[in-house]
């Protein structure tokens, strides 16, 4: 039913007042398009895809191939991971001008959480292929993004490290005792 | 309770709605059907255009001056093929006289290889020129033409080009005395004739079908310019209908349809090129004008897209040619007026073997894997369902349905979603 809501919503959607603009002012707040100028940003707001979700419905499942980045414009995600027989865990809330999946703009991995709106949320949608035409037609645009997409990965995964350094001296210090 | 009942009115509402939009637009597609082919043609030259746009953005030029440009392009281009064509085909003096000389060559070549030809192919032949030699006959008003238009050239080829009319004069002479003699001696045995349609009635139908065609290929460069502006709008409202449970599954359909249908068309459009630069070069090398090189290969080469069929229509144009060309400079030096027939057959069968042995495989590659059992049923199809254009279309349209259902059931499956 909640299917059938949607796809009914899309079609008779009302014409959105923030329309480019507000699209534009969310963009500009994404550190993954943060090197790009107002008419690059411009290009990026004409590809991306804008899309709907109902309180309790998935952006995305864990598991599932990643194939877009998401936005979120108005509302909230949470980030999820299921739990056999049990209450999901919940990893973080992502509210509005923040993104998730990343990764999904590099491979079509299995997506490591599932991501539920937790309220009526307005996301906005990059999808991966989208990009690769944008570094082929564009490459001066489609480079930028690529290069704050490695800086970000680059920066999580030092983050990674030195939790997993912590961890290990803990564990360490631990048997130490 | 209230919300079971809210529930029940919304499946209801959606279910009737939904019914009778989707009666509606499979009525709408049925009463447009003829509008189908062209909307489709108009469609694939916009998508065929797509990588030019997208070169153009690479080079910084905005994407309405580039198509503008582009159209700008197509314009002149067209405008240039059509001045040609008129040129040639409205001046009804140059008609007269490649009709004559047409006329000629076709019985000359007729007459020196008939005592080769097996009975059961003189059978078939005989009706089939006797019908072309009256269709090519001169009225009396063409006669005055040809007259004028002989004044006009060199005394040589003047006194030639008149001999070739008194031939075929009296070859339409005798074969109309001959179809006389016969029909009085089926009327003696069947004593009825049939009846024929007025001249004025096949015209006005064939005017009518023309307005009719013309009326339905408009649509053609209206679809093909609004989708050259289109920036992706129209796919992004598309995708925008489709509930968010299948939208990634969808976008990554509609990405392995683009990358399939792209590669398909870049690799025959490369390997119609490839073909007709074989017929230029090859016919140039037999001493046909270049301009007339040109324009075969460019048909040999866009008929190429057809499968089967292509081939057939390159052979018929060039063989045309070489039965009624009056004057060669071959390059190759046993090439001459009365074997150039012999050259264009060889002409074909190297661009032929070139395209199956070499371009093909290394051009179109894996692009299209498709069994040659469905592509030739699909290209029947296309035919018997819409004509010439249904069978240039038939082969990307298998391709497109071929990737849907693949990627589909693939994606769906990996999205856990059947």
């Amino acid at each position: 039913m909640e299917n059938t809501n949607t796809l009914w919503g899309n079609i008779f959607k009302p014409e959105s007042d923030s329309g480019s603009a507000s699209r534009m002012s969310v963009l500009k707040k994404i550190p993954l398009f943060a090197g790009l100028s107002r008419r690059e940003l411009g290009r990026v707001s004409d590809i991306i895809h804008e899309r709907e979700y109902e309180r309790g419905e998935a952006v995305f499942l864990m598991d599932q191939p990643g194939a877009a980045f998401f936005i979120v414009m108005e509302g909230e995600l949470d980030i999820i991971v299921p739990q056999d027989g049990a209450d999901p865990l919940k990893l973080a809330t992502i509210g509005e001008g923040l993104s998730v999946g990343e990764l999904a703009l590099l491979d079509a991995s299995p997506r490591s959480a599932s991501a539920v709106a937790s309220k009526k949320t307005r996301a906005l949608a990059f999808f991966r292929e989208d990009l690769h035409k944008l570094l082929e037609s564009e490459p001066f645009i489609g480079s930028k993004i690529y290069r704050t997409l490695s800086t970000i990965i680059g920066a999580r995964l030092r983050a990674t490290n030195a939790q997993l350094q912590k961890l290990t001296e803990k564990n360490g210090n631990a048997k130490n005792l | 309770m209230r919300d079971e009942q809210q529930r029940f009115r919304a499946a209801v509402l959606y279910s009737v709605t939904g019914g009778i939009g989707a009666l509606l637009s499979l009525y709408l597609v049925w009463a447009m059907r003829a509008l189908i082919v062209p909307t489709l043609i108009g469609a694939l030259s916009a998508y065929l255009c797509r990588p030019l746009l997208r070169e153009a953005r690479r080079w910084h030029i905005p994407h309405k001056l580039a198509v503008l440009i582009l159209l700008g392009a197509f314009m002149i281009g067209i405008g240039r093929v059509i001045g040609e064509a008129r040129s040639f085909l409205t001046d009804e003096s140059s008609l007269v006289e490649l009709r004559v000389r047409g006329q000629f060559k076709i019985n000359e070549r007729y007459a020196a290889f008939k005592q080769n030809l097996p009975k059961w192919v003189l059978v078939e032949a005989e009706p089939l020129l006797r019908d072309l030699n009256k269709r090519l006959a001169l009225s009396e008003r063409e006669s005055g033409v040809f007259e004028e238009t002989m004044k006009t050239l060199d005394a040589d080829d003047a006194d030639r080009y008149r001999a070739y009319r008194q031939k075929n004069e009296t070859h339409v002479r005798a074969l109309l005395t001959e179809e006389s003699r016969e029909r009085r001696r089926l009327a003696k045995s069947a004593r009825a004739a049939p009846e024929t349609a007025p001249d004025a009635a096949v015209n006005e139908s064939f005017l009518l079908s023309a307005v009719g065609i013309l009326s339905l290929w408009i649509v053609m460069p209206f679809v093909f310019v609004f989708l050259l502006f289109d920036q992706g709008e129209t796919l992004k409202s598309l995708v925008g209908l489709v509930p968010n449970r299948y939208f990634e599954v969808t976008l990554t359909v509609i990405h392995n349809v683009d990358k399939a249908l792209g590669a398909y068309l870049r690799g025959v459009t490369l390997e119609c090129g490839l073909v007709g630069l074989t017929f230029v070069v090859c016919l140039w090398l037999c001493g046909i004008d270049l301009k007339v090189c040109l324009a075969i290969g460019a048909i040999a080469g866009a008929a190429n897209a057809i499968p089967f069929l292509g081939p057939a229509i390159g052979l018929v144009i060039g063989a045309s040619y070489g039965i009624i060309a009056e004057e060669i400079h071959p390059i190759l030096p046993f090439i001459t007026l009365d074997n150039l027939l012999v050259g264009v057959l060889v002409t074909v069968a190297i661009a032929q073997t070139l395209d199956n042995v070499y371009f093909q495989p290394i051009v179109l590659g894996k692009a299209v894997d498709l069994q040659p059992l469905l592509v030739i049923f699909g290209v029947m199809g296309g035919s018997i369902v819409f004509g010439v254009a249904g069978m240039l279309l038939a082969i990307p349209v298998i391709v497109v349905v071929k990737v849907v259902f693949a990627t589909l059931f693939k994606e769906l499956r990996a999205y856990s979603l059947i």
